[in-house]
């Protein structure tokens, strides 16, 4: 920020700030309307069947033949 | 007017530096107290202990060099921190951590491994452990979050989703750091109150017994600490709130163990105390008419392995019975009062309840924060309100 009078010359700059600079020059940029979001739905709906699958492994309520919870 | 007492820290919103800053502090403190009571080599508790000091002076650093360019967006001339960008770098940052923790440190490749033990950790010792649940789940879940990452660096999030979820906002995402930690607590707090130390002992036995070993045997091995959690004066379930009295004598301090009984039925059947859907063989009648499963008749005898009462048998009914009531193992004078369980539940699940709802108070703050400014909530034009 700049003030009347001030010898500054604006925010710090950084050799290190200089590298990560383009990571953050994109607030607020987005892609139009819903985007990915199907992709994401499904993503989800994959890992819920995931997690179902495993969780059920482990509580022996699926039964794998090579598989024994003992 | 200042702020009220509960929005103090808000001000570090408007300071980058110095939202930095106590976040780094903030590591630099849990480096230094949590973690070095965990481990018990020194070069490791020497390790936090450095790291700590390197986060407290990078966290100074941030707060007197507050105003950088890195945080200065050119287009308004004011600092802002693109949210989902940030989002993407620290999983895709974890996931390599994630995938090396389990890579290397785990399996001993470039690492010590990890403090094994059993799932209730009685007994252990750091070794590297063979790509087995805790490796394998590390470089599963590392892999993910690297590849789940990628796509986030190359792919913007929607409009739909950045304006719904408030993507600008940083209070959303204190809101979603809050669910992990709430998650977690309820995780163990349900652990702890149902327990599973009954089937992890039984599971035990039955591996020793499948050895060719006798039952004696099997329940010498049997660390008394999953005894003590497994004994029912010490389920949270039993026990008032606040029978805090003497614990002395009571279930709250066990005197010692008087060994494992083992029911039978007179034709040599093994019975087990009441767990659920299983063939009733002997009971307690409350009426004479039901008296057919009564101990006597059923002729049930108690003998008891490892513990003070080894190699003891009882067939009178008065004492099976008392026995088959759990807590008489442990030479109480029956009053369940608080026990390690009882606390360890309490204090996560109440814990556990605050963290959700500060999970739906700021997720809401969020949502409907134009709404509580007056802002028409039909209002559908592009404007991002309360971004900071």
């Amino acid at each position: 920020m700049m003030y009347k009078g001030s010898s500054r010359s604006g925010p710090r700059q950084t050799i290190v700030g200089d590298f990560l600079k383009p990571l953050n020059s994109k607030y607020g940029k987005v892609a139009p309307r819903w985007g990915t979001t199907p992709l994401m739905g499904v993503v989800m709906a994959l890992f819920v069947m995931f997690l179902s699958i495993i969780l059920e492994i482990y509580n022996s309520s699926v039964l794998l033949d090579r598989i024994s919870m003992n | 007017m200042g702020l009220p007492w509960y929005r103090v820290h808000t001000i570090v919103l408007n300071d980058l530096g110095c939202l930095l800053f106590v976040h780094i502090m903030h590591t630099a403190l849990v480096a230094v107290i949590f973690y070095p009571s965990d481990h018990s080599y020194e070069g490791v508790a020497g390790a936090h202990i450095l790291f700590s000091g390197l986060c407290f002076l990078a966290a100074i650093w941030h707060w007197v060099y507050w105003d950088l360019e890195i945080f200065c967006d050119n287009r308004i001339g004011k600092p802002s921190l693109d949210l989902p960008k940030i989002f993407e770098i620290h999983l895709f940052l974890s996931g390599v951590a994630c995938f090396g923790f389990g890579a290397f440190h785990v399996i001993g490749l470039y690492g010590l491994g990890i403090w094994v033990s059993d799932p209730y950790g009685l007994t252990g010792k750091v070794q590297p452990v063979n790509l087995v649940g805790i490796a394998s789940h590390h470089i599963a879940a590392g892999t993910l979050g690297i590849l789940v990452g990628l796509f986030h660096l190359s792919v913007r999030p929607p409009q739909r989703l950045y304006k719904g979820l408030r993507k600008g906002n940083i209070e959303i995402v204190l809101s979603i750091s809050i669910v992990v930690i709430f998650f977690a607590a309820f995780v163990v707090a349900e652990t702890m109150w149902c327990g599973y130390f009954q089937q992890e002992i039984y599971q035990r036995v039955s591996a020793v017994l499948a050895e060719n070993q006798s039952l004696l045997e099997a329940w010498c091995k049997i660390p008394e600490k999953l005894a003590f959690y497994d004994y029912i004066g010490n389920d949270p379930a039993k026990g008032g709130l606040f029978k805090m009295g003497s614990m002395d004598n009571g279930d709250g301090i066990a005197v010692g163990w008087l060994g494992h009984p083992i029911f039978r039925d007179k034709d040599e059947r093994e019975l087990f105390v009441h767990q659920g859907d299983k063939i009733v063989r002997a009971d307690t009648p409350s009426k004479r008419a039901e008296s057919n499963y009564s101990v006597k008749p059923v002729g049930v005898t108690a003998e008891f392995y490892y513990g003070e009462l080894n190699g003891v048998s009882y067939s009178d009914p008065a004492i099976v019975k008392k026995y088959a009531r759990h807590r008489a193992t442990l030479k109480s004078d029956g009053v369940f009062r608080n026990s390690l369980r009882d606390w360890f539940t309490f204090g996560h699940a109440s814990f556990a309840l605050l963290f959700f709802f500060g999970h739906i108070w700021h997720g809401a703050r969020t949502l409907f924060k134009d709404i509580f400014a007056g802002i028409d909530p039909n209002l559908d034009a592009q404007v991002e309100f309360g971004a900071f």
